[in-house]
């Protein structure tokens, strides 16, 4: 197997392949598109999306689905912007925020676990719910915290990239290195793979998948910070809808959704594919009602590509005997 | 996808709540008629309980919810949910999940809609806007057994494709203005008859179908084939992908006709927000109904029972005049409800089965060993 054949084979591999594809099409077709300033701001409005399918991944890995990641953005940006309103230290106050996001994982998880209940129900009960409770808390209308709190968040600059930059990049290699080479990551992995295997090998299944909840919770509300320093505003629904694209994130970027495999910096790149390419389109002078359709387009052709991908092993070999190709029932 | 449930949901529970496959376990079980446990655990009994409960709570709170014209209202809301809701079972069933079906509908509407402006025959216009459904199916199918992409991002990008396609389209403008009083007939906001409408007939009907379908077709047995064990059944020769296919395909058609009917309803389609957010409710009702998510359980009965328990959850709120800040916090709370009711349904048979008879051995869950996708 060449070392080309590898890395095409690599679950990663699609979203790197589609990715490139896209910058060379908007390249040629928009002299302002591979600018220093574009770039930068291709990669601040990627981050969000960024943060939210790294949680994600851990979860679908796992074995499970969380759909509310949407409303605890929400949740994040409007816990810290009020603890900023009362007075609160600013780094007290976002940690506030990712403590509310912990606190959604921790209730999804032991909902999920200790319950029983499926994943998809509950978290789709904790998007409303948690939603709700925003929507009560900032009374529906936009909070204004005081100006300049956060504003080192997402506004500064080191040189001529955005410190948002500099954070995000930070989190997809600590959260790499947490999925790749702890025992918790391991774990997940394990779990997601076969959790009956994983159970007699000593792993604690049910903590391990309440962690996973927990991790995406945060980086949820972490999502719901920065979002809410970008927007130097927090509404109720600023994250709404979040969580299709999260997933569709992770997946893009390998992950699987029947859980024990996945990786952090293949969501990341999936979510920096989607937000390249609403910049590009933008960029290209199309109406903005052309997005969804390009975007649907594009989800489909990056994983199809995988599948594509996937299939290289059996170029010029003798085919392995599969009784069941169609991937899986599931 | 949830396969380290406790050792409780597997063997007995899952059997015992398996209503179309499990026939011989109820016969086991059911020795005594008067066997509650055996039945808490049927697929509908969580959102029957749960629709009990509401009568009897607002029955004695406030007995206008509960008249004849407070559930005539109900059920004829819910309809829309429930035709969906019963083509996203068969999906289910079949190991899939089909997102598409709230865009489908929105497309089907609006298509209804401006084929009705442009003055094209009503019943050409559903024949057209059904096989559009039928296409969407059919795309959606293709691009999972055959290009192998995974359901939940193939129907995910198709939803994201169609909403995308209807806002090019019409330029987000609403489409208004085509209703006559027949097609006010066919959306039901006309009655036919004292508390019956005639959307309420056709879901009767597709509701009829669909579990004819499932129970006693040998499609609907290879449906449950494939999505019990997709290995197992390609080796018994069943054509696992064509099956798979047809599931979307109703899917989708069930999608296009729940537009129809809503484009009547609603008198006035608006491209970005008509029918959003419905795959999720149809999920949910398909869920509480007793289908699995990880495929080869689910009752389309269950499903009907599902969709108009959340109707009820949404119209109780509005009946209380609940601050709508509040709402959505209740509409999470009931539905987390509604799952516990049909958790500790499941608890309860399950118990009730391990006292009857000795468990040989503890029933493994069935776990696919991960493939790629």
């Amino acid at each position: 197997m060449t070392r080309l054949e590898r890395a095409l084979r690599a679950h990663e591999g699609p979203v790197v392949v589609a990715w490139v594809v896209l910058i060379i099409v908007f390249t040629v077709g928009s002299s302002h598109f591979l600018t220093i300033s574009n770039i930068d701001q291709v990669l601040v409005q990627s981050l969000f999306v960024v943060f939210v399918a790294i949680g994600m991944t851990f979860v679908l890995t796992v074995g499970g689905i969380d759909l509310s990641v949407g409303s605890v953005i929400g949740l994040g940006g409007a816990i810290t912007g009020l603890l900023l309103i009362h007075g609160v230290p600013a780094w007290l106050a976002v940690l506030g925020g990712l403590a509310a996001g912990g606190f959604t994982g921790l209730a999804n998880g032991l909902l999920i676990t200790r319950l029983g209940l499926a994943d998809f129900i509950v978290t789709l009960a904790t998007l409303s719910v948690v939603q709700g409770i925003v929507e009560v808390m900032t009374a529906n209308a936009p909070i204004n915290y005081p100006p300049h709190a956060l504003s080192t968040l997402t506004s500064g600059h080191i040189g001529s990239v955005s410190t948002a930059v500099v954070y995000a990049v930070l989190i997809v290699i600590v959260m790499t290195g947490v999925y790749r080479f702890t025992p918790f990551g391991r774990a997940v992995v394990a779990v997601g793979m076969n959790p009956r295997a994983a159970r007699l090998a000593g792993i604690g299944v049910e903590t391990t998948r309440v962690r996973a909840y927990v991790v995406s919770g945060v980086l949820a509300g972490l999502a719901g910070v920065f979002l809410a320093s970008y927007l130097s505003t927090v509404q109720a629904l600023q994250g709404s809808g979040y969580e299709l694209t999260a997933i569709a994130a992770a997946v893009i970027g390998g992950t699987s959704l029947r859980g024990g495999r996945g990786s952090v910096w293949g969501a990341a790149l999936g979510a920096l594919l989607l937000s390249t390419l609403q910049n590009g389109l933008v960029l290209l002078g199309l109406n903005g009602y052309w997005f969804d359709l390009v975007t649907g387009g594009v989800i489909a052709l990056a994983v199809g590509l995988g599948g594509g991908l996937q299939g290289i092993r059996w170029i010029g070999r003798e085919k392995v005997a599969r009784p069941y190709q169609d991937g899986s029932p599931a | 996808m949830i396969v380290a449930k406790k050792k409780t949901t597997s063997g007995h529970a899952s059997s015992a709540a398996n209503d179309s496959g499990g026939a011989q376990e109820h016969r086991a079980s059911t020795s005594t008629v008067l066997n509650v446990s055996s039945h808490v655990a049927r697929p509908g009994a969580a959102p029957a309980l749960f629709i009990v409960l509401v009568c009897i709570v607002m029955g004695v709170a406030s007995p206008g919810f509960t008249s004849l014209n407070g559930w005539y209202f109900m059920v004829n809301e819910s309809v829309f949910i429930i035709l969906i809701a019963v083509g996203m079972t068969v999906v289910l069933i079949v190991g899939g999940i089909d997102l598409s079906v709230g865009s489908g509908m929105a497309v089907a509407a609006a298509l209804s809609g401006q084929l009705l402006l442009d003055g094209v025959p009503m019943a050409l216009v559903f024949v057209i806007v059904l096989l559009v459904g039928v296409a969407v199916g059919l795309v959606n199918g293709l691009l999972i057994t055959y290009v192998g992409i995974p359901d939940f991002i193939a129907t995910l990008a198709m939803l994201t494709a169609l909403r995308g396609v209807l806002l090019i389209w019409t330029q987000g403008n609403p489409v208004l203005g085509y209703v006559t009083h027949a097609y006010g007939v066919i959306g039901g906001s006309t009655k036919i008859a004292p508390y019956l409408t005639v959307p309420m007939l056709l879901t009767l009907a597709v509701a009829i179908a669909g579990s004819v379908l499932l129970r006693y077709t040998v499609l609907g047995r290879h449906i449950h084939a494939v999505g019990g064990d997709g290995d197992a059944a390609v080796l018994m020769g069943v054509r696992a992908k064509r099956v798979k296919i047809a599931c979307y395909v109703i899917s989708g058609v069930l999608a296009a006709l729940s537009g129809i009917l809503l484009a009547g309803y609603l008198s006035q389609v608006s491209p970005g927000t008509t029918a959003s957010g419905y795959e999720l409710m149809a999920v949910a009702a398909a869920v509480l109904g007793g289908a699995s998510l990880s495929g080869g359980r689910g009752s389309v009965f269950g499903a009907c029972l599902g969709a108009i328990a959340l109707t009820v959850i949404t119209n109780l709120l509005s009946w209380w005049n609940v601050n709508p800040n509040w709402s959505d916090v209740l509409v999470g709370v009931l539905i987390l409800l509604a799952a516990l009711l049909q958790r500790a349904g499941v608890i309860v048979a399950t118990r009730g089965g391990q006292t009857k008879r000795p468990r040989l051995a503890d029933p493994q869950p069935v776990t696919r060993a991960p493939q790629s996708v």
